[in-house]
């Protein structure tokens, strides 16, 4: 019984179990859903949600919540294409400068956030217009096309001809951040400012420079995202990220990702965005609509959320 | 016993453990002045806070209200029984006028009626003999003012016994007269106060009763003539000593290696002098609210001083904030556990690295849990923290072992000046004594230890000498031997000693 209750508790198992029922579901459900070329689709699949989260998540953790990365990303978006098609920059230059303005947007956010302790959610809806604004203006409410050929290995590419170059982004970026959020000082700075800024202070650890770390971080996440939306759909759009913030939010908390701060982990976020895309991509696979996915998603999320408190009554 | 509108029966209240609350029984009539008085914790708040329905009190207590049993009292029942608490921190609408916030209750009907509003404020006013402009934004007149207008709807609430809560902590004296006015008119109503003070002479002016608390129990409870200022201080804290006395048992020394000069800080403390010398544990005491903790605050970086030199070992440190503070060897231990000290929801391994982490890495620069939990065991071997279980959740711990929990912290800071405040606070007497002998062994080891305390058998039992604060100021300073309870009691409640620094 505790041995049960032990592993009911330990919730990254929990999830990964869900994840693997899932996928034996849609693999007897759907006869297009277990083949190699589909299974590589939905690695791809996963890519721009999974940087969303890892985004969202370091700004959860710490007790905030940054609304204006799908802004920044698409704002990105539109500077990778500016900056490749009409301006004709080298690509490693185009790169280079927007990750430049990438991190200024994210200083921006750590400064209204951290140094002025300005409430996250308010500073971030401020700069999420401010970033969506920007990229109207320079993109006069167009998708700006980018035909750099180069470029297009980012979000197209495959490795083999079979492995998604996108998916060896993701893994190679969620890899380094759950070293960084759970292993490094900063990381752990970030847990307990999360859990209370309050108790941190006391304890000398220095907000100001943490949470600028984190909007920094959550900048940077989205830049890279932004070059893969680029990439695949080869061009930028002030737009095109934005759906994306909500789904991260709730990917997030159903990994696991106390919504208060201070707990849960990037793992089981990650492990949020896989169930979510499962879902996404089998209905997909068995011809259902797009609107029945989004009411299987909230359900399976809200049943989640249920549980999870309903256990934290009984202990 | 007629005229009985508030009784309460063997009272008792226990956190985790620890008894706040012993048995505790108390009436109030009805048109009297009740005053509770006791020492810091001695359980005044924790029974306020059960009559007004906020903490639910231990099987086996009785309240009675007007005569009818209170059972399973909450905050909005106990209202509706009569019973109006007025807290320190006023609990008023700021930014409604005095007129609104007096007859909120009262407006029943959907649509809000001003004049009608007006003239149940007005007829309250009356009844206590004040004049207020009751178009007045609440948040725009004085804390006096405020105070009565929290008494004003006390009495549109139709209540029966009004809870003042140290009411005169923020008012001037001229309302402070003001407030004794109403007072009596509030008793000429029939309605019994509960008056709770740490100012002797303001209870001998309006009580006409006085019972009094100490560690939990209510040990006198007689007519306000039955007492005298001497007898009231003995009753509160004449208790054994409970501590045994540990003094610097080394070689008195000369070397000061901790001085405050001069240190101000607007509007809580100011002019603050003091030196430490090695081997010494000082106490620093007074009231709550007296600018110790400030003082502590300031000293560690939390807070900017308007002027004033801090020198470890004679050396001059300017400090900019608490990281800055722990660089250069101090530390602090503050006094609320749960809101300042402890990562709730985190295991006590963490806890403990949580100032240290630079001292916790590998060689790539991450955390290293296996130094880490070295460090935690090392400390639960030393001040034998229980459970021994590195990895427990510090919210299932006990206080006594969070605390030393806490202490490991900032032990392995290897820190030059420790300062604690109120460490032994809602812990048991056994490891109280364990902290005792732990800040004896630091100071023996050199390290500067300052004891904020309200327990004052704590700090005569442990500090070489004492400093009374009383309302921001340094009214004392004695060595431990020569000091009594009675007499550094009086100096932090009257500010009677003399000004030094």
């Amino acid at each position: 019984m505790t041995k049960l209750n032990k592993i009911a508790n330990n919730n990254e198992l929990t999830l990964t179990f869900f994840a693997l029922l899932l996928f034996i579901g849609f693999s007897f459900a759907s006869p297009y859903f277990f083949r190699l070329g589909n299974l590589m689709q939905v690695t791809a699949q996963l890519v721009e949600l999974g940087l969303m989260t890892l985004a969202m998540s370091a700004s959860i953790i710490s007790g905030g919540m940054d609304l204006s990365i799908g802004a920044m990303t698409s704002l990105c978006t539109v500077l990778l294409a500016t900056f490749m098609g009409s301006m004709e920059m080298p690509m490693g230059t185009a790169i280079l400068m927007t990750l430049a303005i990438s991190m200024l947007c994210g200083m921006l956010n750590g400064f209204l956030c951290g140094y002025l302790k300005i409430n996250s959610m308010l500073a971030t809806l401020g700069t999420q217009a401010l970033f969506t604004g920007l990229g109207l203006v320079i993109s006069k409410g167009v998708t700006i096309q980018c035909l750099n050929e180069r470029f297009f290995f980012f979000g197209q590419g495959r490795i083999g001809g079979q492995l998604p170059f996108q998916t060896v982004i993701l893994i190679v970026t969620a890899v380094f951040s759950i070293i960084l959020i759970s292993k490094s000082k900063w990381g752990r700075h970030v847990y307990l400012i999360g859990s209370s800024s309050k108790v941190a202070q006391f304890a000398g650890i220095n907000y100001e420079w943490n949470i600028m770390l984190v909007y920094v971080f959550s900048a940077i996440m989205s830049f890279i995202c932004a070059i893969v939306i680029t990439s695949r759909i080869s061009g930028g759009r002030a737009d095109v990220a934005d759906p994306l913030v909500l789904q991260s939010v709730s990917a997030a908390v159903f990994g696991g990702i106390s919504i208060t701060g201070g707990a849960g982990n990037i793992t089981g976020a990650i492990i949020g965005v896989i169930v979510f895309t499962l879902v996404s991509n089998g209905m997909n696979m068995m011809g259902a609509s797009q609107f029945l996915q989004q009411i299987i998603i909230g359900s399976i999320l809200l049943l989640v959320l249920m549980l999870r408190q309903i256990a934290k009554k009984r202990q | 016993m007629e005229n009985v509108i508030l009784e309460v029966k063997n009272l008792s209240k226990t956190y985790s453990g620890i008894t706040v609350l012993n048995e505790v029984s108390f009436d109030l009539r009805a048109g009297e002045v009740h005053a509770l008085v006791g020492e810091n914790g001695a359980g005044k708040s924790t029974m306020i806070k059960i009559i007004a329905g906020v903490e639910k009190p231990d099987e086996g207590g009785e309240i009675y209200i007007n005569g009818s049993r209170a059972t399973r009292l909450t905050a909005a029942k106990s209202i509706q029984m009569g019973v109006t608490v007025i807290y320190q921190d006023i609990s008023l609408f700021p930014n409604l006028t005095v007129a609104e916030n007096i007859s909120i209750e009262k407006n029943k009907s959907m649509i809000v009626n001003r004049s009608e509003m007006k003239r149940i404020a007005q007829e309250a006013l009356d009844t206590m003999g004040v004049k207020l402009d009751l178009d007045a934004k609440l948040g725009d007149i004085s804390i006096g003012k405020q105070q009565l207008v929290a008494i004003a709807r006390a009495i549109t609430f139709k209540s029966k016994v009004i809870v003042m809560d140290e009411p005169t902590a923020a008012l001037s004296s001229a309302e402070v007269d003001m407030l004794y006015n109403i007072i009596r008119a509030v008793k000429a109503q029939g309605i019994g106060i509960i008056y709770i003070s740490h100012k002797l002479d303001e209870i001998f002016t309006v009580a006409d009763r006085i019972s009094i608390l100490r560690d939990g129990k209510m040990v006198a409870c007689d007519d306000a003539s039955a007492f005298d200022n001497q007898k009231l201080i003995n009753l509160m804290v004449g208790r054994e000593l409970r501590f045994i006395p540990m003094r610097n048992e080394e070689e008195a020394s000369d070397e000061t290696i901790f001085e405050v000069r001069n240190m101000t800080c607007e509007p809580f403390f100011r002019n603050v002098s003091f030196q430490l010398k090695k081997h010494e544990i000082l106490g620093l005491t007074g009231l709550v609210g007296a600018g110790r903790s400030e003082l502590a605050h300031a000293i560690f970086g939390l807070m900017k001083p308007h002027s004033g030199e801090i020198f470890i070992h004679g050396e001059k440190v300017v400090v900019k904030s608490p990281e800055d503070a722990i660089l250069k060897g101090i530390g602090y231990l503050p006094e609320d556990r749960r809101k300042q000290g402890l990562f709730h929801g985190h295991s006590m391994t963490c806890n403990i690295s949580a100032v240290t982490l630079s001292k916790h890495l590998n060689r790539i620069k991450l955390i290293s849990r296996k130094k880490e939990l070295k460090t935690a065991s090392d400390y639960i071997n030393k001040l034998s923290i229980r459970p021994n279980l590195p990895s427990i959740n510090v919210e299932n711990m006990s206080g006594g072992n969070q605390q030393k929990a806490l202490f490991s912290r900032w032990l392995e800071t290897g820190p030059k000046v420790l300062i604690v405040d109120e460490p032994t606070c809602g812990i048991d007497v056994g490891a109280k004594l364990e902290i005792h002998k732990l800040l004896r062994q630091l100071a023996k080891n050199g390290v500067a230890v300052i004891l904020i305390s309200s327990d004052l058998p704590e700090i005569l039992a442990i500090s070489d000498r004492i400093l009374v604060m009383c309302k921001g100021t340094v009214v004392d300073e004695t060595v431990a031997g020569e000091a009594t309870q009675e007499g550094v009691l009086e100096k932090g409640l009257m500010g009677s000693g003399r000004e030094i620094g």
